[in-house]
């Protein structure tokens, strides 16, 4: 019982987290980019004071203005004790207090989180630096979370947001929305950004499920956002259809053990239809435009595709090659591949799924190489080539980097192999 | 019922290393741990202690503290209400902070 509700504590109070590119997001919009450093630290010093009056005192009747007060007043102390001075104008240029705190009440996005998210995207940040800068700032995640939702070692994600922090400093790179020339191309990298927020929860295996989903959520709910909001485009909305899609396959798409469930054994009947459905409401949208195609577009398609069909066998596969071929063209990577080699199995061109998959490095499948031989042993299964898949199997086995993964694969070789033995 | 006063020994952050998530996991055990011991009509009151400190002596002269190390420090108190010693022991499972070294002394209040 006390684990219990110590979970559905976890689970609904993420207050903190989801407060933090809010509180950041509105002081720099206030005070200015280049005093991010003290703005970060303002906002920790708030949360230390709550930590440590909160659970004697009582959570304030109005927690988020509580944090925005007390961190914009850490912020203030901290900057009169470097320049020494009580006189300085600290203001970037005015802004109403009333309504930082009305939108920090408020679960959606605020104008400074999706300025934010503009600066994030600015070219003078290289794009390695930007994701772990924009787990960082906008979605709240420490420098070890975001090592551990990246999987890349907790010195270098620092390394990188020390040098995200520094280029604005040393760039002076302003807190505003970009110039009228500069926008659509400003507008790929943050679709782009969000793209991969979204992947890293979506397709990343490792065990801390809340920051997985909540990638996904954080990367919806800022594009939602950008899509309601007049810098939007057609790609904004295709974006944001691909995100329902998927979502809504969310829970199907791992089974109570945390394994990957292939598309062909998920249990159709729990994907979402309240996704599905925003999903065809944005698709729509960005449809009924003239503006050009893009990848987002071809992938929403195909996702689109599959949530419509009943079943495998009523999916339409014929169409679904030509989308991947399409989504190819744009977007050159071996994932894609993998899939076409799905529907060419589906289509019942074997000999066509073969070439394919055997052009395909398994190299170019760093994070994730259980998918490739996943997609290999759906191959020699229909070629009835039992020795390929076994050695594809162990191969899976040896290169997996979980243990509840390689358990389950384990087990699956076990049962290939005492089947064969019938 | 006696008196009794916890007090809490170290197991002070180092924020520089918390993320929002690790605050408001600490703060949701020390708001459970409060709530328990105020349901089951145990707790009195309790602060958490800021580490600025200032010593003064008879001479009139104050120094500036901290004077213990981090992990000496006393960074706060709980005031409760208990059977006996053996009674607030088994209060203390609910504490929040052992993994970060911190301890817990419990002292009974002298009553009239």
């Amino acid at each position: 019982m006390a684990e219990m509700t110590g979970n559905i504590n976890t689970e609904v109070d993420h207050l903190f987290r989801k407060t933090y590119g809010k509180l950041i997001s509105s002081l720099m919009n206030k005070y200015g980019a280049t005093r991010l450093e003290s703005i970060e630290n303002a906002v920790m010093e708030a949360y230390y004071k709550a930590l440590k009056t909160w659970p004697y005192q009582g959570k304030p009747e109005h927690p988020q203005g509580w944090l925005y007060r007390t961190a914009q007043n850490a912020f203030i102390d901290i900057i009169r004790k470097e320049t020494r001075s009580g006189e300085t104008d600290l203001t970037d240029k005015h802004t109403s207090d009333l309504s930082i705190e009305e939108h920090l009440v408020d679960e959606s996005v605020s104008d400074p989180e999706l300025k934010l998210l503009f600066l994030i995207c600015h070219p003078y940040l290289s794009k390695e630096d930007q994701l772990a800068f924009m787990l960082k700032t906008l979605a709240g995640l420490g420098d070890r979370e975001i090592s551990r939702a990246l999987m890349i070692k907790q010195a270098t994600i620092k390394k990188r947001l020390m040098r995200a922090r520094r280029t604005i400093k040393e760039k002076s790179i302003k807190f505003e929305w970009p110039g009228e020339h500069e926008l659509q191309s400003r507008l790929k990298m943050v679709h782009r950004s969000l793209y991969l927020l979204f992947n890293e929860g979506f397709y990343s295996t490792h065990q801390d499920l809340w920051i997985r989903k909540d990638l996904c959520l954080e990367a919806m709910r800022l594009c939602k956002y950008l899509a309601d909001h007049r810098l939007s485009n057609t790609d904004t909305f295709a974006l944001m259809s691909l995100m329902c899609y998927h979502i809504s396959r969310y829970e199907s798409r791992l089974d109570d053990n945390n394994n990957i469930v292939l598309l062909n054994e998920q249990d159709r009947s729990k994907w979402d239809p309240y996704f599905i459905k925003l999903g065809h409401h944005y698709l729509e949208k960005s449809a009924s435009s003239s503006e050009e195609k893009s990848k987002y577009q071809v992938e929403a398609f195909i996702s689109a595709q599959h949530c419509m069909a009943k079943n495998i066998e009523s999916t339409n596969w014929k169409l679904l090659k030509l989308l991947y071929e399409k989504l190819y063209y744009f977007d050159k990577q071996d994932l894609v591949l993998l899939n076409l080699v799905i529907v060419h199995l589906h289509l019942d061109e074997i000999t066509e799924a073969k070439v394919l998959f055997d052009n395909i490095s398994i190299n170019n499948f760093n994070s994730n190489k259980t998918i490739y031989y996943m997609v290999g042993v759906e191959l020699y299964s229909r070629l009835k080539d039992q020795f390929q898949i076994e050695l594809l199997l162990e191969r899976a086995i040896s290169s997996s980097g979980s243990e509840k993964e390689s358990h389950f694969l384990k087990d699956k070789l076990e049962k290939i192999k005492r089947s064969n033995q019938h | 019922m006696k008196e009794f006063m916890m007090i809490f020994i170290g197991g002070d952050y180092e924020t520089n290393d918390m993320s929002p998530e690790d605050f408001q996991r600490r703060m949701n055990l020390w708001n459970e741990w409060v709530e328990d011991l105020k349901k089951d009509d145990i707790f009195i009151d309790g602060r958490a202690l800021k580490n600025q400190s200032k010593m003064v002596e008879s001479t009139g002269l104050s120094t500036d503290g901290p004077f213990v190390e981090t992990k000496e420090l006393v960074t706060g108190y709980f005031l409760l209400k208990a059977k006996d010693l053996e009674h607030v022991t088994t209060l203390t499972k609910g504490y929040p902070d052992y993994d970060l070294g911190g301890k817990i002394e419990i002292r009974e209040i002298q009553a009239f």
